[in-house]
């Protein structure tokens, strides 16, 4: 994580992890066409709204490939520590988001945006791990 | 004097399984273990509160709304210190890849549930049991991680 790509394993893990999120887009764009032109139900509407997650799975198990193959125990631990702010902040929000939809009337939370924003909590751990150990 | 014989096909008990775990382990058990049950507690009083007609508004709502996630912000903390305190470099890897199968697993969910909502007659995913299903799929993985490497 920030650490710069002439490290083989990082480079690796960005192009798995771009290639796993352009698959994502255009898996959600594809669904979305298809749910609107053809309006799928049962089996396949199941089938349609499954295939954004895999390539979710896809990038998770990057990073997950990543951590087996960094060599470098530091960036090893920096990579764990991002990992663990997405996590919180994901958590956190739809936590208390959750609890305030039971409490007062605020509109429901989109689940399908939890993968955006545990990115975001890690996009904003990685630039305060970085301070922290410069 | 006879020696005796070791009954090697008993069983580990509870005891000798808990005495075996690292120190680091059994710290994180009891910092996880406090944080999970005020997860509980807190989660039960609000359900209780909710149910008897508790409404509350403004900030009086938001800071009630946050008491569940500080006790979720505790436990990862508390794994976060586990990672920092675990000194056997093959358990840390086992609590990472738990870790990381727990968020592929609400990642997976979250999403296929998400896009159901919108384009199928689905009922509404409340997204305060992300958490919970998060433990869950945690639990699963730590199982079958450590099955897989007994």
């Amino acid at each position: 994580m920030g650490c710069s790509l002439k490290n083989p394993a990082a480079r690796r893990f960005v192009y798995r992890s771009v290639s796993g999120n352009v698959a994502y887009i255009v898996l959600v764009v594809f669904a979305a066409f298809y749910f609107h032109q053809f309006h799928p139900r049962g089996f396949l509407a199941y089938l349609l709204a499954t295939l954004p997650a895999i390539a979710i799975l896809g990038v998770i198990v990057s990073l997950g490939v990543y951590l087996v193959e960094e060599k470098d125990e530091f960036q090893r631990n920096l990579t764990v520590e991002a990992l663990l702010w997405g996590l919180g902040g994901v958590l956190v929000f739809t936590s208390v988001w959750g609890a305030l939809e039971t409490f007062i009337r605020i509109p429901h939370f989109n689940a399908t945006y939890t993968y955006t924003i545990f990115w975001l909590c890690v996009g904003v751990g990685v630039p305060v791990l970085q301070r922290r150990y410069r | 004097m006879k020696e005796r014989k070791l009954n090697m096909s008993c069983p580990q008990g509870w005891s000798q399984q808990w005495s075996q775990k690292t120190p680091a382990f059994r710290r994180y058990f009891f910092r996880f273990n406090g944080a999970i049950s005020s997860f509980v507690a807190l989660s039960f009083v609000l359900a209780y509160l909710s149910l008897h007609g508790f409404h509350p508004r403004g900030t009086l709502a938001c800071i009630v709304a946050v008491l569940p996630a500080t006790a979720i912000v505790a436990a990862l903390v508390s794994g976060g210190m586990y990672l920092s305190e675990e000194t056997d470099e093959f358990q840390r890897h086992l609590f990472v890849q738990s870790i990381l199968w727990g968020v592929g697993g609400i990642m997976v969910l979250t999403s296929v549930w998400g896009y159901l909502q919108i384009y199928t007659q689905i009922i509404h995913f409340s997204t305060i049991w992300t958490y919970p299903f998060f433990l869950l799929f945690q639990a699963i993985a730590w199982g079958v991680l450590r099955w897989r490497n007994r």
